[in-house]
């Protein structure tokens, strides 16, 4: 909410609807979010792709989004399995444009990929994170 | 005001659901009756969070349609790219919630002996009464445009069966046709809605009539969001006659006039007319002079009849847009309030949020978001954040698309459950 807040995150009303709130108020949210579930979505993909990008996370993003982009040890790494298809892709294409800042390492590994797969590599990672559903 | 609900509050105001699990465990015994008047975005909100603050509440929704017809994303359904039955919405959910559903219409509130009678003779009680009326319209701002007439000249500003029309007439149109949208002064229903309605016959036509264009008529000189619809019209067959009013219309040779004396002639006219607030605030008298509801914007109780609220387009609300995303907002607060005041519990002031989408092309919306603050005694709203001020920023229409989509099934949800 503060990356939203200081204009550091790409986004559609939220960036300008958060500057509305101090940053006790969006700690409060933050601590009120913290405590929910992680549920993912249940959501159309294309299998195809979803394979894969199971191979390109492998290879790529496992090394830090463990168990398949699930596992939520590291509060600094975020989820990526089960969330929104779209929200995954939105968000891989704002890596690739620097539009989100990635560590060293992430900006490494993207490169490489996009070397390899390009525009596809992402589709399939996105497809492959949400193909994973309860 | 119990914790759980103050939290509630805060995350109520950047539209999320999420805080309402604590909320029902809290040991309310009120019994207290609540009705609801209106189930569209305000009703149906307020009558669902009022059951989730309050269990214990006996909460009434009476609403004469078996189902809700939005009119969020109905312009996608005008130029054919949404099928209509994806704008409708039952009250299933809301039932299964507790809530008793009504289908009837209020013909009368007596606010001295607190009771509702409807048109088929029932009569109900209530403690406190949430009304969201929706809009009515200004009959006689046009001369010659009246109620009768809009069955061959539909408004289509409240969905239904005048968008059928309106999509048969834009379909039939020869190519070659014209087609008027006159845009009246606010404050009236969506303000970017006609905006998005022009920029979609637009797009329409380009695609099926090429020879065709709009005509928008528009009483402003300005409008929200203005570069980025004339961004798009650039590429559309559309012109813009800023600041003319049209004052009277000629349907035997399909002609408006405009407030300087201009006639023009188009083959579908679609005038939005001037509006009010829905007709039962005014029969149960809470409308002023403005033609809208005065009410305190912390409670969203009229300033005319007390335990009566009255939220959505209806309400007098200054600065803030009327939107189902604005109705959403404010059947939240409404609803925290009502409940405070029947349990004495104090009040806080929340900041309210709008947010609209306007769909501008197959693939390309554009948006709106802003935060509004109550004064401390809720007597006006203050703009405490817009993104239409806002410096920056590179928006993507294409990903607005699907943000408007999103936001609209996650919206939907979060108004009938």
């Amino acid at each position: 909410m503060l990356a939203f807040k200081l204009n550091q995150l790409p986004s559609s009303v939220m960036g300008d609807i958060a500057k509305a709130f101090s940053r006790d108020e969006l700690t409060q949210l933050a601590d009120h979010f913290s405590k929910k579930r992680f549920v993912p979505s249940q959501q159309p993909f294309d299998p195809v792709l979803a394979k894969k990008g199971a191979k390109l996370h492998e290879e790529f993003c496992e090394g830090c989004h463990e168990k398949g982009g699930s596992s939520a040890k590291d509060k600094e790494i975020s989820i990526l399995a089960g969330q929104h298809l779209l929200y995954l892709r939105w968000t891989l294409d704002d890596f690739k444009r620097n539009k989100r800042q990635a560590t060293r390492k992430m900006a490494k590994k993207m490169r490489k990929l996009l070397k390899l797969e390009g525009n596809a590599g992402l589709d399939a990672l996105a497809h492959y994170y949400a193909s994973q559903q309860p | 005001m119990n914790s759980s609900r103050r939290d509630f509050i805060r995350s109520v105001a950047l539209g999320s659901t999420a805080a309402l699990l604590g909320l029902s465990n809290h040991a309310y015994a009120s019994g207290k009756r609540v009705v609801v008047i209106g189930g569209g975005s305000g009703g149906a909100t307020a009558a669902r969070y009022l059951r989730l603050f309050d269990p214990t509440l006996q909460v009434t929704l009476i609403e004469p349609q078996k189902r809700y017809r939005s009119s969020l994303m109905s312009g996608e359904v005008l130029i054919g790219t949404r099928e209509a039955s994806t704008l409708l919405f039952d009250y299933l959910k809301l039932s299964q919630l507790g809530i008793k559903l009504v289908t009837d219409r209020v013909i009368s509130i007596d606010s001295e002996q607190s009771t509702i009678k409807t048109q088929q003779g029932d009569e109900f009680s209530y403690d406190r009464c949430i009304i969201s009326p929706g809009i009515d319209f200004q009959w006689s701002a046009i001369d010659g445009y009246n109620q009768e007439i809009t069955q061959q000249f539909p408004h289509a500003w409240r969905g239904g069966e005048q968008l059928i029309t309106l999509k048969k007439q834009l379909t039939s149109m020869h190519d070659g046709g014209n087609i008027i949208i006159s845009i009246p002064k606010p404050p009236y229903r969506c303000p970017s809605a006609p905006y998005e309605r022009a920029s979609l016959m637009a797009y329409y036509l380009q695609q099926h009539k090429p020879k065709s264009k709009v005509i928008i008529l528009d009483a402003n000189s300005t409008f929200d969001n203005q570069r980025g619809f004339k961004k798009v019209w650039r590429k559309y067959p559309i012109e813009r006659i800023s600041a003319e009013e049209v004052t009277a219309f000629d349907a035997s040779n399909k002609r408006v006039t405009t407030h300087s004396g201009q006639q023009i002639k188009a083959d579908i006219i679609n005038i939005i007319p001037p509006q009010k607030a829905g007709k039962i605030a005014a029969t149960a008298g809470l409308v002023d002079e403005s033609g809208w509801c005065p009410v305190n914007l912390i409670t969203f109780e009229s300033h005319l009849k007390n335990n009566i609220h009255v939220i959505g387009d209806a309400a007098a609300i200054g600065e803030m847009s009327k939107l189902a995303s604005s109705a959403n907002a404010q059947g939240k607060v409404c609803a925290a309030a009502v409940v405070a005041l029947l349990n004495g519990e104090s009040l806080n002031p929340v900041p309210l949020i709008e947010t609209s989408y306007a769909i501008i092309g197959p693939t390309a919306a554009i948006s709106r978001g802003a935060v509004f603050k109550p004064t401390k005694g809720g007597e006006t709203l203050t703009l405490i954040a817009d993104s239409l001020k806002a410096k920056k920023t590179k928006r993507y229409p294409l990903r607005e698309f699907y943000n408007a989509h999103s936001w609209y099934n996650n919206i939907t949800r979060d108004i009938f459950g």
